[in-house]
């Protein structure tokens, strides 16, 4: 009986600490969503107590979330000081496990399991918590599909575009231009002008095939453009890398290298990319429908999924112009989180900070 | 072609084992527990019982060259960190090279070995599942795999009961759907002989 009352005080004590340790403002809390044979990791970090919650869908498809969480914390931490940031691998990518299922392999699949997790993040947290939506790269695709359905947009109070793919075919277009425009300019400027001339043969090659119309087949050669692009401005020095060490987010973090390099490697085949040339069209048709609070941050020198992308968005969403923004990070490649952390991570704050309520 | 690799290697070691020397009855039975961490941080720990089936020996002027083939089930247990709790089952087949100082006694010796098994995770955190249209929280969850690989152990003498060990392990992994190339272990531990003839 002398024990019973110190029992029950520890038991109702830590009871009392589990409710409120779910609000504070450095949180750390990993959950595993099980859904249609996939087994999600998700990890929600940061200040909790915000009741702002910002969803990071990752590139790809075959990324992973940790590169953000671990990969790129100068980004992560400034956003994670102010709210939670929820970080999930996304089906057949990064850490996540469970079986390849050609079938679930879809984006619509993946637009669902994005569903499942805000309903996991709901019935975890409270109702009362504000969600908001970025995605980068691939994970900007991801995002764009979700918010087509006005009932799933309804969910989030805004969205956060980085970097994102909006439609296939067209950004290989965009690309071709970009990297055209990109060129032009460094050889004006003077900026190793023979590499940049044979970038610019590269385009005209391109250009010259005359195709109207990409599939998984015939945009390789694109591809190789962006990486020989891609390449000249790595030499030309104009990107800052600034990012944690890999050590840093294997030993304190859970990175897995070789984990994420063998997904990464089988998320790369052609199951999602041909089925992007399909979903071109229901975005064509449907984009008008986001009415969203929606940023669009590019960088200045993303070859990968050029600024176009961004304006392209911009032009086509159904919202009201001062509720949509196109803001460029004009030291920025593709990866503006490693480029320009601090800068991007702002300009998410100052969205969020408008549109919270 | 796996269990045709492990019987030719099993065979191999066996036509090994020289007529040329003698061969000794086997008698030696030790306990392994070693500090086993995945990736050298992801701290574990594995407990392996040695079951020597063969050994021969041959005399040199000043020391014992002996070689013993053991069997060695195992049970290891790795914490990868906000991510899973790995058991790992397993069945090592062991080849020694044991140089033995005759007059001191004290020895030391090399070890490739093979293993096989399987590895289970438990998620670490909350996991929930979807039934329907509700989410439920499910407990016990995680994902299976079977492994197969090998490396090599380092040993010697400690003292009259016990061995020191250093062990490097390299395994891959058949998840459910892909093959991770990925595992690499260090050991450092003990073994305990259970007879001391």
């Amino acid at each position: 009986m002398k024990y019973l009352v110190p029992i029950l005080f520890l038991v109702l004590f830590s009871q009392g600490c589990s409710n409120e340790e779910l609000f504070i403002e450095d949180a750390r809390r990993d959950l595993w969503l099980i859904h249609e044979g996939a087994k999600l990791p998700i990890v929600v970090e940061g200040n909790t107590q915000s009741k702002v919650f910002v969803i990071l869908l990752h590139g790809g498809p075959g990324g992973t979330a940790q590169d953000y969480n671990a990969g790129a914390k100068p980004f992560t931490d400034v956003l994670e000081s102010d709210y939670a940031m929820v970080y999930y691998d996304q089906r057949n990518a990064g850490l996540a496990v469970g079986e390849w299922n050609e079938e679930k392999l879809t984006i619509e699949q993946h637009v669902e399991d994005l569903d499942k997790v805000i309903d996991l993040l709901l019935q975890e947290y409270d109702n009362d918590i504000q969600l908001f939506l970025a995605g980068h790269s691939w994970g900007g695709y991801l995002g764009t599909a979700f918010l087509l359905e006005s009932e799933r947009a309804a969910r989030v109070q805004a969205w956060i575009n980085i970097n994102g793919l909006v439609h296939r075919n067209r950004n290989l277009f965009d690309v071709i231009e970009r990297v055209e425009q990109i060129g032009s300019e460094q050889i004006t400027e003077g900026v190793n002008e023979d590499q940049w001339q044979s970038v610019l043969e590269t385009v005209n090659l391109e250009k010259d095939r005359g195709i109207v119309q990409y599939d998984v087949d015939s945009e390789d050669s694109v591809f190789d453009l962006i990486r020989q692009a891609e390449n000249q401005i790595d030499r030309d020095k104009v990107l800052d890398n600034i990012f944690s060490s890999e050590f840093s987010a294997i030993y304190n973090d859970n990175y897995d290298p070789f984990r994420i390099l063998q997904t990464d490697t089988k998320s790369r085949d052609r199951t999602l990319r041909s089925q992007m040339y399909l979903f071109d069209l229901i975005i064509e048709e449907a984009v008008e429908n986001i009415t969203l609070p929606t940023l669009n941050i590019y960088g200045y020198y993303d070859v990968n999924t050029p600024l176009q992308q961004g304006e392209y968005l911009f032009n086509e969403i159904g919202t009201l112009d001062e509720d949509k923004k196109i803001v460029v990070l004009g030291k920025s490649g593709h990866s503006s989180m490693r480029n320009e952390p601090v800068e991007l991570a702002n300009e998410m704050i100052e969205w969020i900070e408008k549109y919270k309520r | 072609m796996r269990k045709f690799l492990v019987v030719l290697f099993l065979v191999s070691l066996a036509s090994g084992l020289s007529a040329q020397e003698a061969t000794i009855k086997v008698i030696d039975r030790n306990i392994g527990i070693n500090y086993f961490g995945e990736l050298g941080f992801r701290p574990g720990v594995e407990l392996d019982y040695g079951w020597e089936l063969l050994k021969v020996q041959k005399e040199k002027q000043k020391r014992i060259f002996e070689r013993s083939l053991s069997m060695r089930p195992s049970i290891g247990y790795y914490h990868y960190a906000k991510y899973s709790n790995n058991y790992l089952f397993s069945l090592k087949f062991n080849y020694q090279f044991k140089f033995i100082n005759k007059q001191s006694k004290k020895h030391l010796f090399v070890e490739p070995f093979v293993r096989l098994g399987y590895l289970r995770y438990f998620f670490s955190g909350d996991v929930f599942e979807t039934v329907g249209n509700e989410i439920e929280k499910v407990n016990f969850r995680g994902t299976n795999s079977f492994i197969f690989g090998g490396a090599f152990d380092l040993g010697g003498y400690l003292t009259k009961r016990f061995d020191w060990l250093l062990g490097f392990d390299y395994f891959a992994e058949r998840t459910e759907d892909k093959l991770l190339l990925n595992r690499f272990v260090a050991k450092l531990g003990t073994r305990i002989k259970l007879n001391l003839k």
